[in-house]
């Protein structure tokens, strides 16, 4: 049992850490409210900068554009991210989901196409998986996926799809046999976004910015060489793209709220007009030890869980675990932030202070118990498949 | 980086946990509990036997030269088994400090004296003889005195704080405790020679290690107590059936069941973390320790309190092996700082500036 960095891990860690600190623009840091199309150009050409630097996917196969390392640098990479509070935001989902998938299931042809360009923020994928009638119940969904020759045409709805605003490509998972039903007849798919019959129709999330999309989808068309897979197999596809969101993210979520603790503890550090900090009340105290407590659990849960996969390769259970307490955590940190700002947390945008970052934060976490998997889906995940307690379903 | 437990590791514990099982279902638990001497001692001889007690001590004094890594995990074992003999205190509190004594740990680690340590009190030592002392006083709540046959006491003399070993003697009260499996007990001093193992004035750094000890080592048992908890009511929650079914299918039955693996997973972290830190000899050991502490010990109330809920009034009853769980856990939550008190330690040391977060 060793926690501490090999002296290669080390140096790798503190050449990142230096080269963040040269590279990141400023419009990234910090998490604020901000200019959303600004933010979304400024983290596309953050990507093409990492890439270039070899800093995207590090744990991808040399072959596929990576550097081949060990998912302890994947590690190291998504924590410096994180800690400099400048993740690649608008590439996460393929760089986590979508590159990986590839990886595993897609052809040589279909990888030598995509992964260079997903690495260097040239391609930004989205994932087309929830359905207005299939949500936690994925296998419900009836996008209809019909083969016509060498051509597939599309024709359904997708909704609550991240970034597909932006995105030029989508990891689509449809049915393919229009007689089946559940987890089989499913095909996973390649779709250019900017295909004729695919619309994409933004909805505004409840923190006022349109992050995630409705896309229709009416006689879209696309060649059969962009399955991913065996047809009839997208399940088990897609139960790869998850393992891996809820695996691989587990270190950057973290990161993410360390990043979130560290600010809180600043803000209840700083001393009002009277000299009074909100860091000696003793009930606040209590507060942010839990907190710090808690990160510290989850970031060692996610080494034990990165070491279990330089192993085994695939992520492992503890992956549902972080993603629960993480989700539960940032909602309790940010409510606490913005408890801590009293009536200056009603005000919003360029009126708030700090940038609105605890305002922002706040709300968002209420989006992170839901996606991903429901906290309610997560527990059920454990209970049945770690705990072997009988299916509830 | 690499956070498994290596198959060494693993091989000690898995060897631990079997003896443990065998050795102690739980009507032989009841048995031994019920018995004039309230504890095991042929167990106690069978671990020391398998070299055990020396786990962590120098091979000088016939220890194993390992670490508290390895302690952790002889630990989860046995607070999840209910352990009802002095390991925690003797190879854990008391034996690290007997090691300035070679005799003294050595007997300790042979298992022909077990040992506990007492801490808190108002004794006085002055000298007697070569390296005897005479020591007075009275030490209330001592854990583990109702097994311990020697005692290492903490106590005030003119130069300042020592530490001492009682071999035996004083008048002891044992007391009648809510965790029969570890009995706390008063110890009145009245002049009884004991063995300087610290001089006065010089025990500070090793009363400090003994405290980031005893709570690593306390988070380890609960950590055990957690995963038996988890067991039974999984298993319960598999086998019972109400409404034509199994209970576990309720979700209302089933997620708290989830919550606990959820408590288990993290606390294993936070314990092997900060064992691990204490080994290396990480400056951030005592926060880790504190932080390990406070959340498995919670963890492991937690647990029970849920398994209870489960097994409801089988769960309720003093033959369920629960209600032993539960209240070895609330005493392992109080003994070596409460929540409440290592929460506010982790609070001065990140908000006033004395430590850092990562
Ligand atoms: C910010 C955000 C970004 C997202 N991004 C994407 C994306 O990029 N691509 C994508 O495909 N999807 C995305 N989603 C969608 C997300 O995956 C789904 O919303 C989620 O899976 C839940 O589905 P639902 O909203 O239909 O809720 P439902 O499944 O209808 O659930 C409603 C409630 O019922 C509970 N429930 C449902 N089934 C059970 C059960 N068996 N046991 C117990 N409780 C149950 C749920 O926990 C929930 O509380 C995103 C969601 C959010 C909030």
């Amino acid at each position: 049992m060793d926690l501490g960095d090999s002296a290669a891990e080390a140096a790798f860690r503190a050449e990142l850490r230096d080269w963040i600190e040269a590279n990141c623009p400023d419009e990234l840091r910090g998490g604020d409210a901000r200019d959303q199309h600004a933010f979304e150009a400024a983290s596309r050409r953050w990507l093409g900068t990492l890439a270039r630097a070899g800093y995207a996917g590090v744990t991808w196969p040399v072959r596929c554009g990576g550097q081949g390392l060990s998912q302890v640098y994947g590690a190291i990479v998504l924590e410096e991210l994180a800690r400099s509070a400048a993740p690649p935001h608008i590439g996460l989902v393929g760089l986590n989901m979508c590159g990986p998938t590839l990886i595993a299931f897609g052809t040589e042809e279909q990888q030598g196409r995509h992964l260079p360009q997903l690495l260097t923020g040239e391609e930004i994928w989205c994932q087309g998986f929830s359905e207005p009638g299939a949500g936690s119940d994925l296998a419900a969904l009836r996008m209809r996926a019909d083969f016509r020759g060498d051509r597939i045409v599309l024709n359904g709805q997708k909704v609550w799809s991240s970034f597909a605003h932006a995105a030029d490509f989508c990891l689509l998972l449809a049915r393919s046999d229009p007689e089946s039903s559940g987890h089989r007849g499913l095909t996973m798919l390649i779709l250019d976004m900017h295909a004729p019959g695919a619309e994409v129709r933004p909805i505004r999330q409840l923190t006022g910015e349109p992050e995630f999309n409705e896309i229709f989808l009416t006689g879209a068309e696309l060649p059969a060489a962009n399955v991913i897979g065996p047809v009839g197999e997208g399940w088990r596809v897609a139960m790869t793209t998850l393992l891996h969101e809820r695996g691989t993210l587990g270190v950057a979520l973290t990161a993410a709220l360390e990043y979130n603790v560290a600010r809180l503890v600043e803000l209840a550090c700083m001393a009002d007009d009277d000299g009074r900090r909100a860091a000696d009340d003793p009930l606040l105290r209590d507060r942010i030890a839990r907190e710090l407590i808690e990160l510290a659990a989850l970031r060692t849960t996610n080494l034990r869980a990165l070491s279990n996969l330089v192993d085994s390769g695939v992520p492992g259970p503890e992956g549902s675990v972080v993603k629960l307490r993480w989700s539960e955590a940032n909602r309790r940190v940010t409510a606490l932030g913005q408890e801590l700002l009293g009536v200056d947390g009603l005000l919003a945008g360029s009126d708030a202070p700090l940038g609105a970052f605890w305002q922002y934060q706040q709300l968002r976490s209420l989006g992170n118990t839901i996606e991903a998997g429901t906290s309610e889906v997560l527990r059920g995940i454990v209970a049945e498949r770690v705990l072997g307690l009988p299916r509830s379903r | 980086m690499d956070f498994r437990p290596t198959p060494e590791q693993t091989m000690l514990r898995d060897q631990v946990r079997e003896l443990l099982t065998a050795r102690l279902p739980h009507e032989r638990l009841e048995a031994v509990l019920a018995s004039p001497a309230g504890w095991d001692r042929p167990l106690w001889q069978e671990l020391a036997g398998l070299g055990l007690i020396g786990i962590a001590l120098p091979e000088a004094v016939g220890g194993a030269g390992l670490g508290l890594v390895e302690e952790v995990l002889v630990l989860e074992e046995t607070g999840a088994a209910l352990l009802p003999a002095p390991y925690l205190a003797t190879a854990l509190l008391a034996a690290p400090l007997l090691a300035a004594r070679p005799e003294l740990a050595q007997e300790a680690v042979s298992g022909a004296r077990t040992w506990t340590l007492a801490r808190e009190g108002d004794v006085t030592a002055e000298p007697a003889a070569g390296d005897a002392w005479r020591l007075r006083g009275t030490l209330p709540l001592i854990p583990d005195l109702g097994s311990a046959d020697g005692v290492v006491v903490v106590g005030q003399a003119a130069g300042g704080v020592g530490i001492w070993a009682l071999r035996e003697g004083g008048r002891r009260a044992v007391l009648d405790t809510t965790d029969e499996t570890r009995r706390l007990g008063v110890l009145e001093l009245d002049g009884e020679e004991a063995i300087v193992l610290a001089a006065p004035g010089e025990a500070g750094a090793a009363l400090a290690a003994a405290r980031i000890r005893a709570r690593v080592a306390l988070a380890a048992e609960a950590l055990g107590i957690t995963r038996r908890a988890l067991d039974l009511g999984v298993e319960h929650a598999r086998t019972r059936t109400q409404f034509g079914k199994a209970i576990g299918v309720y979700q209302a039955v089933a997620h708290p069941l989830a919550d606990t693996y959820a408590d288990l997973e993290l606390a294993r972290s936070l314990v092997w973390r900060a064992a691990w830190a204490v080994d290396a000899g990480e400056p951030d050991a005592g926060l880790d320790a504190a932080m390990a502490k406070s959340f498995a010990a919670d963890a492991a109330v937690a647990a029970c309190e849920r398994s209870i809920q489960v097994h409801a009034s089988i769960g309720f009853t003093w033959e369920h092996p629960l209600q032993r769980l539960l209240k070895r856990a609330q005493g392992i939550a109080v003994l070596g700082g409460s929540g409440v008190a290592l929460r506010a330690e982790i609070a001065a040391a990140v908000l006033d500036g004395a430590g850092t977060l990562e």
